[in-house]
């Protein structure tokens, strides 16, 4: 039975890390060579694929991706955890309005606010900066939304009120009584939050037209344009830029699963 | 106070549904109020133009002329050359480019231009949304001052494929891109019995001695070897060739203009002799090393991007021949001008600097392959043109672009692009990978279907 079992695990784990093999794989083809077969044995153009890479400005994109992700990871998750804890554990005037308006900007595609964000942070003078890909998760309503229904499941109002009777300061309630608390919920949605803007595409594409402030994605789908397209040497960056979101992963994912059940189960 | 809240609800929906309308609603609105001048008065004058940069008049002028400007091109390598040499002419103006992928080229444009923040004031307008782009009215036309350019000074063919619906010239060419068919000459040799270019292309006269090689070939390489690699490789070659304009206003005339190009692909299907892939996809692009095909759409920016980068080893491999039925378009760029730019003067110094003056073009045609669509630089350069370029070696020494400027050009023709251009052929694009795999559909079954596709993309349109 056990056999059994280590055999279903070791052919998911195979079958899930099979394509990071693949595209490491390919990052050592020749781009037109990589097609011709599955590309299973490294080949020889891995040093010509990473000179490629490095020819271009990509320790800046990376640096750059690095600090919008970081920037997003403190910000949306400080703001969401703001707005959780007040509109889970306190009674206040359009308090249940708030909840539902942030519900329904769930609803609106992204892309519907696009041009409307642009224009604002054109007038902020944010424009061609780094800025408004990482204010976009000020205002993230999933991560509100989230917050909200994992403070109100996980944070007793007891303990708040408790604390509230011993003379403690708000603020100390919530860094020294609720946080802690809600720590799964925070290394959940620092992932999340982590991993999205590390792959975003579209927002950096449409609001930064200066390449020295180009993140990742960006950057990788100008690596070899026109007719041709140099997907060894895209394999090779997009090898390297996997990199910090599997360690993140990897670290989080513990944390990551529990805050995923958290609440599913009502003790 | 549960009702209260709820009417709270509504009124904030309410308000901002009204304010993202309001916000689309006036970006789509910009741009008509720019003068839209004729150039009625442009013909006559080349003052200022390209072929009088060198002379000891313009020095002055090109010193004087200050200011920014921006350019979105795909070329990195192209601007990292051109744009220094421009400023040794022009040293008082920055250029500064953003290196845009083209698939993203357009999203970029309409984003910058309807939030009213960073838009280039050099425009590039691939052939895949230069409809969609001329169609935005954002360009200037070139005919008007400060530009003062002439059409007449533009090979023939070209001036259609540059402007707008109003007829306004918007744009020069980056590289003309008149097309034939390449061909493997090995696969020629042994299947057709020559590998040369006369000879091949005097065996195929017609579209329908085309079909009957075909098979043929493929009956001799026991069905390995096709004709085109690609459905949609025949049908680009077969559509442009039979170029007419085929949009009026709101009435797209798809019978009129696609019928014959659509019924002559499907014979070639039904035939048997269009090889499988589906164009610019990694299986196509290998496919030029492989062997399993004869022909290939060629313009001459492909001898770059399509045969050198596909078939490295292909040195002496290929040939190049007029397409049966005359010749057509493949690809290409336009460079226009932003019309809300605030230096358009030194704009148009960087486009005919870069894309038409001598000093400009002895860079990017001998670099970067590009020929300039003026009238002006075949006559002036026709030395450049016989000396061959580095690509003639995986041609075996055949002249390419002497083979275009003498034998493809003269019958080339091309259509005016409109945005309802771009919406057929992303119609198109997403139908024909089912008509080659199913062979049950016939042209005209495909055509219905291609109407009633490009009629969900375009409701406002009546569709014949």
């Amino acid at each position: 039975m056990r056999i059994v079992k280590w055999l279903f695990i070791g052919a998911i784990t195979v079958i899930s890390l099979f394509p990071f093999y693949v595209m490491i794989m390919m990052s050592t083809y020749y781009s037109e060579n990589i097609f011709k077969g599955l590309p299973l044995i490294p080949s020889d153009f891995l040093l010509e694929n990473l000179r490629t890479v490095f020819k271009t400005d990509f320790l800046r994109v990376y640096a750059n991706s690095l600090t919008v992700s970081i920037g997003s990871v403190v910000l949306g998750v400080l703001t969401s955890t703001l707005i959780g804890y007040a509109v889970a554990k306190f009674q206040f005037k359009l308090r249940n309005t708030l909840n539902y308006f942030i519900i329904i900007t769930m609803m609106v595609p992204a892309q519907v606010g696009l041009i409307g964000y642009i224009i604002e942070m054109r007038h902020m003078g944010f424009g061609n900066t780094l800025m408004p890909v990482i204010l976009t998760w000020s205002a993230w309503s999933f991560g509100a939304f989230f917050m909200v229904q994992f403070i109100r499941d996980t944070v007793p109002g007891e303990i708040l009120e408790c604390a509230r009777i011993d003379g403690a300061s708000e603020p100390r309630i919530f860094f020294n009584i609720a946080l802690p608390l809600i720590k799964p919920g925070i290394a959940t949605l620092s992932t999340l939050v982590f991993l999205w803007s590390w792959n975003n595409y579209l927002l950096p594409l449409v609001t930064i037209n200066n390449a020295k402030s180009f993140t990742l994605p960006v950057f990788i789908s100008t690596l070899g344009i026109v007719h041709r397209t140099d997907y060894g040497a895209r394999m090779a960056a997009l090898a390297m830029a996997t990199l910090p979101v599997l360690i993140v992963f990897l670290i989080g994912s513990r944390t990551f699963i529990k805050g995923i059940t958290a609440g599913a189960v009502k003790g | 106070m549960k009702r209260k809240n709820r009417s709270w609800l509504t009124t904030l929906v309410s308000l901002a549904l009204v304010l993202t309308l309001a916000l689309t609603g006036c970006n789509s609105g910009n741009g008509n109020s720019g003068a839209s001048g004729e150039g009625g008065t442009a013909g006559n004058s080349t003052e200022g133009n390209a072929e009088n940069k060198g002379n000891s008049g313009g020095e002055a002028t090109a010193a004087e002329l200050k200011g920014t400007i921006k350019v979105w091109d795909w070329d990195e390598a192209f601007l990292k050359k051109m744009v220094p040499e421009f400023n040794k002419l022009y040293p008082n103006v920055k250029v500064e480019y953003t290196v845009v992928n083209n698939n993203d080229y357009m999203q970029k444009l309409q984003s910058g231009i309807a939030s009213g923040s960073d838009v280039p004031d050099v425009i590039l307008g691939e052939m895949n949304y230069r409809g969609q782009l001329f169609d935005l009215d954002v360009l200037d036309n070139l005919e008007a001052a400060p530009y003062n350019f002439s059409r007449d000074q533009l090979l023939d063919y070209l001036p259609s494929i540059l402007s707008n619906t109003k007829g306004e010239l918007v744009g020069v060419d980056q590289s003309i891109t008149p097309a034939g068919l390449a061909y493997r000459r090995d696969l020629a040799k042994q299947y057709l019995g020559t590998d040369d270019p006369a000879e091949v292309s005097a065996i195929l006269t017609d579209w329908d001695t085309f079909i009957a090689k075909g098979k043929e070939v493929l009956a001799a390489s026991g069905g390995k070897v096709t004709m085109f690699a690609s459905f949609d490789d025949a049908y680009r070659v077969i559509r442009e060739q039979n170029s007419k304009p085929y949009v009026d206003g709101t009435t797209i005339n798809l019978t009129d203009r696609l019928q014959k190009a659509l019924e002559t692909v499907f014979k070639m299907r039904d035939a048997g002799v269009l090889g499988k892939y589906e164009s610019y996809t990694p299986g196509w692009n290998t496919s030029f090393a492989k062997g399993d095909n004869l022909f290939y759409p060629m313009a001459p920016w492909s001898a770059k991007w399509n045969i050198a980068a596909n078939d490295k080893d292909g040195i002496g491999r290929w040939g190049l021949i007029p397409a049966p039925e005359g010749s057509y378009t493949y690809g290409g760029t336009s460079i226009g001008v932003y019309k809300g730019s605030k230096n358009k003067e030194a704009a148009w110094a960087y486009i005919n600097f870069a894309y038409m003056s001598d000093e400009g073009m002895a860079i990017n045609y001998k670099e970067f392959g590009n020929m300039a669509g003026t009238k002006a630089f075949f006559e002036k350069h026709k030395d450049w043109i016989d000396a061959g370029t580095d690509y003639d070696q995986y041609f075996a020494g055949q002249n390419l672009n002497k083979t275009f400027v003498e034998e493809i050009v003269p019958s080339v023709k091309a259509d005016q692009q409109t945005k309802y251009n771009a919406m057929v052929q992303t119609a198109y694009s997403s139908l024909y990978p089912l008509w080659m795999k199913d062979t049950s559909i016939t042209a005209s079954a495909a055509l219905e279907k291609l109407k009633s596709e490009v009629k969900n993309l375009a409701p406002e349109a009546t569709i014949n």
